[in-house]
C-alpha cells in the first residue's frame, strides 16, 4: 500500500469529535452568527430626520420629488454608510463590506401634507404627493454583499441575487495542478479546457439562488404565512409550520424538497411592513447551499430593516 | 430513531436495527462511499457491508457515536475496495486519485527509517487537528476524510474553488511540518 493510501486510512482516528462537528452543519452555522451590532431606532429616527431637513432645504414640488428620488441611492449611502462586517460562513471567519440598499420614499416618510400644495411656500409647481391607497406600501433598508451579489429592483420586487461564477483558466489550473504534472503542454491544455467546460457547466446547472423583498397590503403578518403556507403545499414536500422569527421580528416558514444536494429549499419570512401590510422575504436556494448562500441571505436579512 | 435505540436494537440481535441504521444513515453512508469510489454499484456494496459490519461488530462494541463509527466502517470499506479495484485496473477514481496525490504532500519526509505505528500517527494527526480553526479542520475533514471534492466543497462555502484549493494547501503543508516534527514517518 502506497504512503498516501496508509495516511488516508490513518485518519480514521479522527476522533468522534471532530467527525461530528465537520458533520454537524447545523451546529457550523450555530456558532458563525453575525458579530456586529444594530441600532435599529436609531438609523431610523436619524433616517427621517435628515429627510425632513432635506427636504425643507430644498425646492418645493414635483422639483424637489424628482430630485429626492434621483438621489435616494446617495441618500441611502450617505444615511446608512457600508460597513464591514464579520461573518463566518460555513464556519470560516470572513470580513465582508455590506453596502445599503432599499427603498427610501421621503413623501411616505414625511407627517402628511408636507409635500402638498398647501404647504409649497410658491404653490406654482404642480404636487406629488403619496398615492391615496389604504395601505400603502412601506419603505425599508438592507445592507448588501456587493462582492458576491447583485441587486435588481422591479415595480413590485427587490431581488438579491449571487454574482455568477466566471470559472477562469487560473482557477482551473488551481484545481487540477496535480493532474497537469508529467503532461505536455497541448494535453495540460485539454485538459483545463476541458475542466473549464465542465466547471462553467456545473455552475451553470446549479439551481439559482436569490433573496426576493416584497410587499402584500392590507395582511398581518400571521396571516399572509398561514396563507402562504398551503401555498407552499402545492410546491415543496416539506413545509414547516409558521413559527414566530426573532430578528428580524416576525414569523417564518421553511419548505425543502429533501436532502439531496439540489433539492430546493425556500424561507419565507413575515415582517409587518408598519402600514398594514406585510413585507414577503423569500430566500431561495438548494440544500448544499445552505451554508453557503443560504447563511449569506441570512446574514443579510438580519440587516432588514422596515422604515415606517 | 435515536442512535440508542437503534444500538439496543443490535445489542438485542433484532433485524429491524439494519433497517433503522439505513433509514439514519444509508445516504451518508452511500455518499461517503460514492466520493471514493465514483461507482454507484460498488457503493452501494460497501453501504451493505457496512450494515453487516455493525451487525457483527455491535455488540460487543457500543459505539460512542454511530454517526462516526458507521462513517469510519464505510470509509475503510471504500479505500480498500478502491485498492482492491486499483490493483485489479477495474476502475479509477479521479477525485480519489486527486485526493491521494493531495495527501502525498503532507507525508514527512524520511529514509529508511521503521514507520511509526499507526496510534502515533493517528495520535499526531488528532493533535494537529485539534491545534486548528475550527473552520480549517471541518474543511480539512470534509475532504480528506469525507472525500467531498474541490467543487462540492466551494458550492458548500460559497467560496471560489482556488480559494479552497490555498486553504487547504496550506493546511496539508502546516500538517507536513507537524509531522516531522513529532518524529513521525509514514
Amino acid at each position: 500500500m502506497k504512503k498516501e493510501e496508509r495516511l488516508a486510512l490513518l485518519l480514521d482516528g479522527i476522533s468522534d469529535e471532530m467527525l461530528l462537528q465537520a458533520l454537524d452543519t447545523d451546529n457550523t452555522v450555530a456558532f458563525s452568527r453575525l458579530k456586529h451590532t444594530r441600532h435599529k431606532g436609531l438609523w431610523t429616527a436619524l433616517a427621517a430626520c435628515l429627510i425632513l431637513v432635506l427636504l425643507a432645504l430644498t425646492p418645493p414640488g414635483q422639483v424637489v420629488a424628482a430630485q429626492i428620488r434621483n438621489g435616494i441611492e446617495t441618500l441611502i449611502q450617505t444615511l446608512f454608510p457600508p460597513k464591514e462586517v464579520v461573518i463566518t460562513p460555513e464556519g470560516m471567519e470572513e470580513t465582508v463590506t455590506y453596502t445599503a440598499h432599499g427603498q427610501l420614499t421621503p413623501n411616505e416618510l414625511l407627517p402628511d401634507g408636507v409635500l402638498s400644495a398647501e404647504t409649497v411656500p410658491d404653490g406654482t409647481v404642480p404636487v406629488e404627493t403619496a398615492p391615496d391607497e389604504a395601505c400603502p406600501p412601506a419603505d425599508f433598508i438592507i445592507y448588501v454583499d456587493e462582492d458576491l451579489y447583485t441587486v435588481t429592483e422591479t415595480e413590485e420586487t427587490f431581488i438579491i441575487s449571487p454574482i455568477p461564477i466566471s470559472y477562469t483558466r487560473e482557477d482551473a489550473i488551481d484545481s487540477i495542478s496535480a493532474l497537469l504534472e508529467g503532461l505536455s503542454e497541448e494535453e495540460a491544455n485539454l485538459l483545463i479546457e476541458e475542466h473549464m467546460a465542465e466547471m462553467t457547466a456545473f455552475y451553470e446547472s446549479l439551481p439559482k439562488c436569490s433573496m426576493e423583498i416584497r410587499q402584500i397590503s392590507d395582511i398581518t403578518p400571521l396571516q399572509a404565512a398561514t396563507d402562504m403556507r398551503s401555498d407552499l403545499q402545492d410546491w415543496y414536500i416539506n413545509v414547516s409550520e409558521v413559527t414566530e422569527n426573532e430578528n428580524p421580528q416576525g414569523f417564518y416558514i421553511r419548505a425543502d424538497n429533501g436532502t439531496d444536494a439540489l433539492s430546493e429549499v425556500a424561507e419565507v419570512f413575515f415582517i409587518d411592513n408598519e402600514k398594514g401590510g406585510t413585507f414577503l422575504i423569500t430566500l431561495h436556494y438548494f440544500a448544499e447551499a445552505a451554508e453557503g448562500h443560504g447563511f449569506r441571505f441570512l446574514s443579510m436579512l438580519e440587516t432588514f430593516e422596515p422604515v415606517p | 430513531m435515536e442512535d440508542e435505540k437503534i444500538i439496543s436494537l443490535f445489542f438485542s440481535r433484532c433485524e429491524q436495527a439494519i433497517s433503522a441504521l439505513s433509514d439514519k444513515y444509508g445516504r451518508l453512508c452511500y455518499s461517503i462511499a460514492f466520493r471514493i469510489l465514483s461507482s454507484k454499484q460498488d457503493a452501494e456494496e460497501c453501504e451493505n457491508d457496512t450494515y453487516l459490519r455493525v451487525w457483527n461488530s455491535v455488540p460487543p462494541t457500543y459505539p460512542q457515536s454511530l454517526c462516526a463509527y458507521v462513517s469510519r466502517i464505510v470509509r475503510n470499506l471504500a479505500i480498500t475496495r478502491l485498492h482492491y479495484n486499483n490493483r485489479k485496473k477495474r476502475s479509477r477514481s479521479n477525485n480519489m486519485d486527486i485526493l491521494f496525490s493531495e495527501l502525498s504532500e503532507c507525508i514527512p519526509s524520511a529514509i529508511d527509517v521503521e514507520a511509526s505505528a499507526d496510534d502515533t500517527i493517528q495520535n499526531a494527526i488528532n493533535s494537529f487537528l485539534e491545534q486548528q480553526e475550527p473552520q480549517i479542520r471541518v474543511l480539512f475533514i470534509r475532504r480528506y476524510f469525507f472525500g467531498e471534492d474541490i467543487v462540492s466543497l466551494s458550492a458548500r462555502f460559497s467560496l471560489k474553488e482556488s480559494n479552497i484549493s490555498t486553504k487547504l494547501n496550506r493546511t496539508r503543508a502546516r500538517l507536513k511540518d507537524y509531522l516531522e516534527k513529532e518524529g513521525i514517518v509514514l
